[in-house]
């Protein structure tokens, strides 16, 4: 779409549309860098594909998880992410087994430390997986988190 | 109300305010950052006491600034659990210096809050 499109669009919305038509309309427009395919698919490869299409993924030792061997509660799991890997552009987490695997994609600038934490929901028990974009390549690490109740509703 | 849309400013019911709670650090080599939004996160697939669907209504997007550069971008999605929590470090903070976080959800809904660093 180009910009005079867009601006058309955007006329035509305001004025054919009563003030909550604009209110759903501009949020789209807003947020069009959130990446709606990866976190819509159902499956971890699929939504790694669909955060990075052209490039495939290496397993590394150098990516370290922590997170509880074994959650009561499934609708909040702790869960760190670090790595001695460098130039880290993004750390993303993903559920395998979530009706939606993907749960984050953490963006980082040079000056962050490549380290994250952050509470996740887990349907049931599943492998977690870190993926790692540094240096034009995608590295990760998975781990098992064991879940009692789970908790994907909440 | 259109004008509204566009500025930054939180636009969320008086009733249900999302807050948002910093706590900055400065550690030996780096500034630790923790927040915590109040949200819902709901996925749309949980069902209210009725039976319906609860719609999503979740967090997409949390920025964490350092004097206005951008030190990261948190894009996430519901499977973050209700009122998200993240802890972040970066390097170069000093003292007074601010630290902004902000926020922006699946239905536009959006807010920011500043912080020094003690």
């Amino acid at each position: 779409m180009n910009h005079i499109q867009q601006r058309r669009l955007l006329l035509k919305g305001l004025l054919s549309s009563s003030l909550l038509g604009v209110a759903t309309f501009l949020p789209k427009l807003a947020l069009a860098a959130w990446p709606k395919s990866a976190f819509q698919s159902t499956t971890a490869a699929s939504a790694i594909q669909k955060l990075e299409p052209e490039l495939t993924v290496e397993k590394s030792t150098e990516i370290k998880i922590k997170a509880p061997k074994l959650a009561e509660n499934g609708s909040i799991v702790w869960i760190e992410i670090s790595t001695t890997i460098e130039n880290v552009e993004s750390i993303s987490i993903l559920v395998e087994k979530n009706p939606t695997p993907l749960a984050a994609k953490f963006i980082l600038s040079e000056k962050a430390e490549a380290y994250i934490y952050t509470r996740i929901k887990m349907r049931e028990s599943s492998p977690v997986i870190a993926l790692v974009k540094a240096n034009g390549k995608l590295y990760s690490a998975q781990r098992n988190i064991k879940v009692t109740l789970g908790g994907c509703g909440g | 109300m259109v004008a509204n849309q566009y500025n930054s400013l939180p636009r969320h019911s008086a009733s249900n305010p999302v807050k948002i709670k910093i706590k900055l650090k400065l550690r030996e080599e780096s500034t630790e950052v923790r927040t915590l939004i109040t949200h819902p996160m709901d996925t749309g697939r949980l069902k209210n006491s009725k039976g319906k669907l609860i719609p999503a209504h979740f967090i997409q997007e949390i920025k964490i600034q350092h004097n206005e550069e951008v030190v990261a971008t948190c894009v996430i999605g519901s499977p973050i659990s209700k009122n998200p929590f993240l802890k972040m470090r970066f390097k170069g903070g000093q003292r007074g210096d601010i630290v902004r976080i902000s926020w922006v959800d699946n239905k536009g809904d959006r807010g920011s809050k500043e912080q020094a660093i003690p």
